[in-house]
């Protein structure tokens, strides 16, 4: 733990390490340093280390899951905010929310994808798109050539519409269902306009949003890498269609057959499933099967940890010795708050899942849950909000007001979760060499994302063979993390010769306008020789001088956090942490994932802000006021070769 | 023990209720029962929109188990419909109620999407909103954050003054050592808020620094810097035309909003006299 001295408590990472030799002969877990094998690496005669890299600098932020007043259940809670504004709320201009309130993001996000439920709207709209059949009508053409004139022409045209409607004289036409408008194509024309590739990139997408027998919560939102063109040419799955996910993969297939486009599609809330999500058995009772498997590891590269409504990473009471895990848990039931039955939770969590994949691949040869990790809000104010002093609900009723304090988010029949229940919580990094659709998309697919809780902490996550202490010292980690190693999302390559355990080289910075980092922590997913699933959540670097305890676990950073006033300061944490791991326990025959989780110092949860703000907010006691930001990375698995 | 729970199902009171009240209206109404009203006909024309929308979806023609199947859902969503609309579900329904509105919405600002704007008045607009669409002012520049220390804040400062590689003593970051040429929000979101305005003030001309970021003290060499600019018309025609119909839309749904109340004699009581109550 040399290194996580260095890290020191101070507030400047490379302080102590100033110092430190730059090329040492250094003895490790890995063996003898062989400084020749870094030199490979490193400092090559005329090779700057700084000159065309082709991985990006920094991460691209932003998040795929919001929805507009477009979704029937936004506009019924009384949302106003468009995706037209929604987006351009998420490029950091100041708009107003439903409830009449100015908001902007503390900054611009990346990119963004509105994700509407994707149940069609028709509008009476045909001949204002001067559809010719219905020109031929003289009083649509007038109302045609009065559209294009606009303004008070156009204007004029409406109040006429409204007139002869009232008297019973529209024409027979404009009434026809065949000429309605689809909302589609004005979603993703909307989007297409704000689509600016290099600094901002709008992906286009959609929520499908089967609640399978009552409010069991089996939600994908369905990203697109595709411009409007494409995007237009088959009409987004609805569940009228269907509500069982693997007719949803029939259509995606469907899709990128017909239009030669790709997407791919995020499940979410796992945890409001009640067992369905990452269950052996389709919603309808069929066992999974071969090609049931094969299609999920196919479209369903990522899965969405964290977001408003609680975070899916890990159930408390199936890791009893992660004092991490209980965060942000909601439990109580499915969307319906329809109750839990014993069972149903070991399927509803992205860990479990994780590892069941593991058991999967070796039964089917496929792993079907073989998932990176994002994050994203769910919100349903147009206002994608993840950040603790910044949050504007889930919908206007949970927008920043007193009432929230008291207020349910949800209440069926009696069975209510309360607004201070919601997390601010959601926001996805992509490592993609550029900011556009293409460059997003592809290291969506390949897992080369992770989500966080709102922070934008910035982390890097390699797996390797060779990753050695001294590579945790040099100035670029992503330099050797790459040229060595594998990034989040990918799997190892196969063990060479002589390699004893894998290694792991794990890098976090926090994020500028929040708290200091606590500790990195690699957990460890496996199934051992008798087929039982088993975890490990390692601490691997950690601010200050604490010593881990017998139980191996590193003491608890402190709390700095002034509920009162919803303040903390940076006086404990490193705004750094960096650290090479390898597997103290790894079998070479076993398979095994592993992903960075990364904890920050304590901070104020948005409640201690209202609380602090609102003169007449009075939350609960049980309300908690103050949260533990995290991050999580897609993992990097093994498998035996 | 079921059949009572039966018994007190608000359903059961409802449809039994909503049945006593149509039977009474049968009763005293004059109206002639309408000689429809209890037949549901799907035109074949109809039926092939079904079957289009499923194309649409699908790229495929449903087949004949497909098209019944569609067609007896619509049937059953039409009764259902007909019953609902009879019994009057439909009023106050927030969600119809909200998606009308969305729907009028969108009919007092379609005029504007067909808008086609002549180049004076997107120039014009450029000109006057300048703030939406300024490209922010770039730098590329290399950096070194220093320790806490002074002392070796000195240290650091002497070394890179005699020549000394940045490599050689900074220690491992996320931070990018060097940052091509690269706009003045990201650097701000990299190094934290008001960073690239303080590279702003210095020259272009060796080391310089520190200056203050959210991780502590940089010292920077800045090798390029660009000044902000509004692009020429040309180059961002789309994006102007799009933020130009916007503002043609926003304009349109108040003209109609209004529009639409001056059509009603609008009469709500005052505000002090619903709260008194």
């Amino acid at each position: 733990m040399r290194l996580s001295a260095c890290l020191g408590s101070t507030g400047i990472v490379i302080a102590a390490c100033w110092s430190l030799p730059a090329m040492a002969q250094v003895t490790t877990d890995a063996g003898t340093l062989d400084p020749a094998r870094i030199e490979r690496f490193f400092n090559q005669p005329g090779y700057s280390p700084y000159a065309a890299h082709d991985y990006p600098m920094r991460p691209l932020w932003g998040e795929i899951h919001l929805h507009t007043s477009w979704s029937a259940d936004a506009i019924a809670g009384g949302t106003r905010v468009g995706p037209d504004e929604a987006l351009r709320y998420a490029r950091g201009q100041e708009i107003t929310s439903s409830t009449g309130q100015q908001v902007r993001l503390s900054r611009p996000y990346d990119f963004m994808m509105v994700a509407d439920h994707s149940d069609s709207l028709g509008v009476m709209n045909g001949v204002l798109d001067g559809d010719p059949n219905l020109l031929a009508d003289a009083t649509l053409k007038g109302w045609h050539d009065g559209m294009v004139a606009g303004g008070d022409a156009a204007m004029a045209v409406v109040m006429d519409m409204i007139t002869l409607q009232g008297l019973g004289k529209l024409p027979v036409a404009i009434t026809d269902r065949d000429v309605q408008m689809d909302m589609w194509r004005r979603m993703t024309g909307i989007v297409e306009a704000h689509n600016d590739p290099g600094s901002f990139t709008a992906l286009i997408g959609y929520e499908w949003t089967s609640n399978f027998g009552g409010g069991n919560n089996l939600h994908r939102n369905v990203v697109y890498r595709d411009g409007k063109a494409k995007a237009d040419m088959v009409r987004p799955m609805t569940t009228y269609d269907s509500d069982i996910p693997n007719r949803l993969w029939d259509w995606m297939a469907m899709y990128e057959e017909a239009t030669g486009g790709r997407i791919l599609a995020v499940p979410h809330n796992g945890n409001l499933s009640n067992g369905l999500m990452f269950a052996l058995e389709t919603p309808d009772g069929i066992p999974i099967d071969q090609a049931w498997v094969e299609a999920r590891a196919r479209w369903e590269p990522l899965f969405e940890v964290t977001q408003s409504k609680g975070t899916s990473e890990q159930h408390p009471s199936l890791a009893p010795a992660d004092e991490f895990a209980d965060f942000e848990i909601w439990d109580k039931g499915n969307l319906n708050v329809a109750p839990k039955a014993p069972g149903m939770i070991e399927f509803e969590y992205a860990r479990e899942a994780l590892k069941r994949g593991l058991k999967l691949e070796a039964e089917f040869g496929t792993n079907p849950f073989k998932f990176g990790l994002l994050g994203s809000t769910d919100d349903h104010t147009g206002v994608s909000s993840a950040e603790e002093n910044n949050f504007w609900g889930k919908f206007p009723a949970s927008e920043p007001g007193p009432e929230r304090a008291t207020g349910n988010a949800f209440d069926m029949d009696g069975r209510t979760v309360k607004d201070w229940q919601l997390g601010a919580s959601g926001l996805t990094a992509v490592w993609a060499q550029e900011n556009t659709r293409e460059s997003i998309w592809d290291a969506m697919k390949r897992k080369e994302v992770y989500g966080t809780t709102g922070p934008r902490i910035g982390v890097r996550f390699f797996g390797g063979w060779d990753f050695v202490a001294e590579d945790a010292r040099r100035r670029e980690p992503a330099l050797v993390g790459y040229g060595k190693g594998v990034p989040m999302g990918g799997d190892l390559h196969p063990a060479p010769e002589g390699a004893a355990a894998p290694s792991f080289l794990v890098a976090a910075i926090r994020d500028p306008f929040s708290g200091n980092l606590d500790r990195i922590q690699i957990v460890k997913g496996w199934v051992d020789a008798a087929g039982g699933m088993q975890e490990h959540v390692h601490d691997v670097v950690w601010s200050g001088d604490r010593e881990p305890g017998a139980d191996g676990k590193v003491p608890a950073v402190g709390d700095t956090v002034d509920v009162e006033n919803a303040t903390w300061t940076n006086s404990i944490g490193a705004p750094e942490l960096i650290a090479v791991w390898q597997d103290p326990d790894f079998d070479p025959a076993l398979r095994a994932f592993y992903y960075a989780r990364v904890i920050e110092i304590p901070t104020p949860r948005w409640t201690a802000y209202d609380a602090a703000y609102f003169e007449g907010a009075e939350f609960p006691a049980e309300a908690p006021m103050t949260v533990t930001e995290r991050a999580y990375t897609s993992p990097i698995w093994y498998t035996p070769g | 023990m079921k059949f009572r729970t039966f018994l007190r199902s608000p359903l059961l009171h409802f449809f039994v209720l909503g049945g006593l009240i149509f039977g009474a209206y049968r009763v005293i109404s004059d109206d002639p029962a309408p000689v429809a009203a209890n037949r549901i006909t799907l035109s074949t024309a109809e039926a092939r929109r079904l079957a289009d929308q499923f194309e649409g979806t699908w790229n495929r023609a449903p087949s004949p188990q497909e098209m019944t199947d569609l067609m007896q859902a619509w049937a059953l969503e039409e009764a259902q419909v007909r019953e609902a609309i009879a019994l009057g579900l439909d009023r106050g329904d927030p969600v119809i109620r909200q998606r009308l509105s969305l729907k009028m919405q969108f009919l007092s600002e379609s005029g504007a999407a067909l808008l086609a704007a002549d180049e004076a008045t997107l120039q014009a607009y450029l000109e006057a909103n300048p703030d939406k669409f300024a490209r922010p002012a770039q730098a590329a520049f290399e950096q070194v954050l220093l320790p806490a220390q002074a002392e070796a804040a000195r240290t650091g400062i002497a070394a890179l003054e005699d020549g000394a590689d940045p490599a050689d003593f900074a220690g491992p970051s996320l931070l990018p050592s060097r940052i091509p040429l690269t706009a003045a929000p990201t650097i701000d979101q990299m190094f934290g808020p008001g960073f690239h305005d303080a590279l702003a003030g210095l020259s272009l001309s060796g080391w310089q620094g520190p200056i203050q970021g959210s991780y502590g003290r940089h010292l920077v060499r800045i090798s390029e810097r660009r000044e902000g600019i509004l692009p020429p018309l040309a180059d961002i025609r789309a994006r102007v035309e799009a933020e130009w119909r916007a503002d043609r839309a926003a304009e349109a749904r108040a003209k109609l909003n209004q529009a639409l109340l001056d059509r009603f004699q609008v009469s709500l009581p005052g505000a002090g006299e619903v709260l008194a109550r």
